[in-house]
């Protein structure tokens, strides 16, 4: 389960398990949200990563971390498809394009 | 299958003797023997819905003008005035364009020219045609003509020409006279229908029934009146309807809160109006819903369905291109829309700087065919439906943000979702006299509909 905690500065920190979700999938979902919050990401050796959250807007943090954590999901879920169908993704498209160039 | 064989099945409690396991053996979802030579039949099968990937680009759309003389007020190509300068194409573009299109590998080509209203730049679909002609004697392939217009230009020289050079029009026709009048008024006057209506049977006098058809756009006005529309479409003798929803682009999402609708709302009036339709048939007249007879086509038979809006991978560029009066291609039309609002993400290139390859077998276009197979996309690769549908990457960045799209927000994802399941309901039913219309349907052969009088 994720781990919610508020920092003395006023930011949000959330833990979330290297078991669940890679770095990559944190990552891309990161940027995805520095348009909204100031996002510090601290990769820990307890296997969790920490992820700060600063407001950056008038925008109620835990609605961002929220919202985050659902991305994350699906940041993640991108990932696992991605690897799991590569090679017939890669015959799909090989396919595809085949005719163009012959 | 009854649930009760379905728990049966899924536990492993169903004997290999049994109907229940002989039907799904039969369609190689089962089985007790050696599976390398199901598998290959699988193969067969997936090919042969992947088949559209053989042919590569078949349909271009050309715009030779942005100009209009509609006002239209769900607009998606953000229009410009009849008067308007600096957004006609010219010869050296038009004929770059035509020889791009011959480069495509495919053996079909259908022109399709769009606008603006494009017969205010006659001259230009004029020389598009005539050089496509000339260009095929030597290339031989089966090449098709359309024009996109409101008919309210034509006259008899033009159709005397489209008739010479077996030209086919599209129109659009949303409803009856008031509807059609306030969803698409002329620039100089909101009576477009009338002038729709005389025009059309000038078209027909020339052209005959079938070398006209027609579309609808369903804004808010639309909503509550479906029977209507259809029944404007019978009174006008067309023999099918494309019940489409508004595309979010353009005046369509500038001006939403005028024109849109969620798609709840679109969907209810949509099953009122397939049950109508249905009726229709039941009663004996063939007419047609193409949206349902494409999902139809996926469901009953194994074949491949050219539709590009809503294939896998998406037809974006590799079935379907759009080539704009400037000489800017881009994926689809809907992507063409997005660039008149500002945002060019899905532009391809320009004809005067790209050759054939740098467009069609860009890192670019690579890219966005591979994110754009539902096998692959989070919840289309489980969704049991998945073999019925498509993506639309254009339609997932237009609406959130990303080409790949979110399933649980998808209005486009909703939509086909509750067609589909509506369509297996009726297929479920098992009702031979339904499953003849759908047949009627499918193969477009009216002769099939002989049914009794019967009400759903």
């Amino acid at each position: 389960m994720n781990d919610l905690g508020k920092c003395s500065d006023g930011s949000l920190a959330l833990t979330d398990s290297k078991k669940i979700y890679s770095k990559d999938a944190i990552l891309a979902t990161a940027y995805k949200f520095t348009d909204q919050v100031f996002i510090d990401v601290s990769d820990e050796p307890e296997g969790s990563f920490i992820i700060h959250f600063r407001n950056k807007g008038n925008n109620p943090l835990e609605q961002v971390v929220g919202e985050f954590s659902n991305k994350l999901i699906d940041q993640q879920l991108r990932e696992k498809i991605s690897k799991d169908t590569r090679e017939l993704r890669d015959v799909v498209i090989k396919k595809a394009f085949a005719v163009v160039q012959k | 299958m009854p649930e009760s064989d379905f728990d049966r099945l899924i536990n492993y409690q169903i004997s290999p003797k049994e109907n229940a396991f002989l039907d799904l053996k039969a369609k190689q979802i089962v089985t007790d023997t050696d599976p390398a030579p199901v598998i290959d039949m699988l193969s067969v099968k997936y090919r042969t819905k992947k088949s559209f990937l053989d042919h590569f680009t078949s349909l271009h759309m050309v715009v030779p003008t942005l100009r209009c003389n509609s006002n239209c007020r769900y607009c998606q190509v953000s229009r410009k005035d009849p008067e308007a300068s600096g957004c006609d194409m010219n010869k050296k573009t038009a004929k770059k364009i035509v020889d791009l299109i011959f480069c495509s590998p495919s053996a079909f080509i259908k022109i399709e020219i769009q606008g603006g209203e494009a017969l205010l730049n006659f001259e230009m679909v004029k020389y598009i045609f005539e050089y496509a002609e000339w260009l095929n004697i030597f290339k031989k392939k089966h090449l098709e003509f359309v024009v996109c217009t409101n008919l309210t230009l034509i006259n008899r020289n033009i159709l005397k020409y489209f008739k010479e050079h077996h030209i086919y029009v599209s129109t659009s026709l949303d409803g009856y006279k008031d509807l059609h009048n306030k969803n698409r008024p002329l620039q100089n006057t909101d009576n477009s229908y009338d002038v729709f209506q005389s025009n059309l049977a000038l078209c027909r006098e020339h052209l005959g029934n079938d070398g006209v058809s027609a579309l609808m756009t369903t804004s808010k006005s639309s909503l509550g009146h479906f029977r209507e529309i259809i029944d404007e479409y019978i009174k006008h003798g067309f023999s099918s309807i494309f019940l489409r929803s508004l595309n979010p682009f353009g005046f369509a999402k500038q001006y939403r809160d005028d024109v849109g609708y969620g798609v709840d709302e679109f969907l209810e009036n949509y099953i009122e109006a397939l049950d109508y339709i249905l009726e229709i048939n039941l009663n004996g007249r063939y007419f047609v819903e193409l949206s349902a007879t494409l999902f139809l086509r996926r469901i009953l038979t194994p074949f491949s369905t050219g539709f590009v809006d809503l294939q896998s991978p998406a037809g974006t560029a590799i079935n379907g291109v759009i080539y704009n009066y400037d000489g800017n291609v881009y994926v689809s039309d809907e992507a063409r829309m997005l660039a008149s609002m500002g945002d060019n993400k899905f532009l391809m290139g320009n004809v005067h700087k790209k050759s054939y390859r740098e467009l069609f077998d860009s890192d670019f276009l690579h890219t966005l065919i591979g994110t754009s197979c539902v096998e692959f996309l989070p919840d289309c690769c489980d969704c049991a439906f998945q073999s019925y549908c498509g993506a639309d990457p254009v339609r997932n960045y237009s609406e959130q943000g990303d080409i790949v799209g979110d399933r649980t927000t998808s209005e486009f994802c909703k939509k086909n979702k509750t067609i589909i399941s509506h369509l297996l309901k009726l297929i479920r039913k098992n009702d031979e006299h339904i499953n003849k219309v759908f047949w009627a349907w499918i193969n477009r052969q009216p002769e099939l509909l002989k049914v009794a009088q019967k009400q759903l």
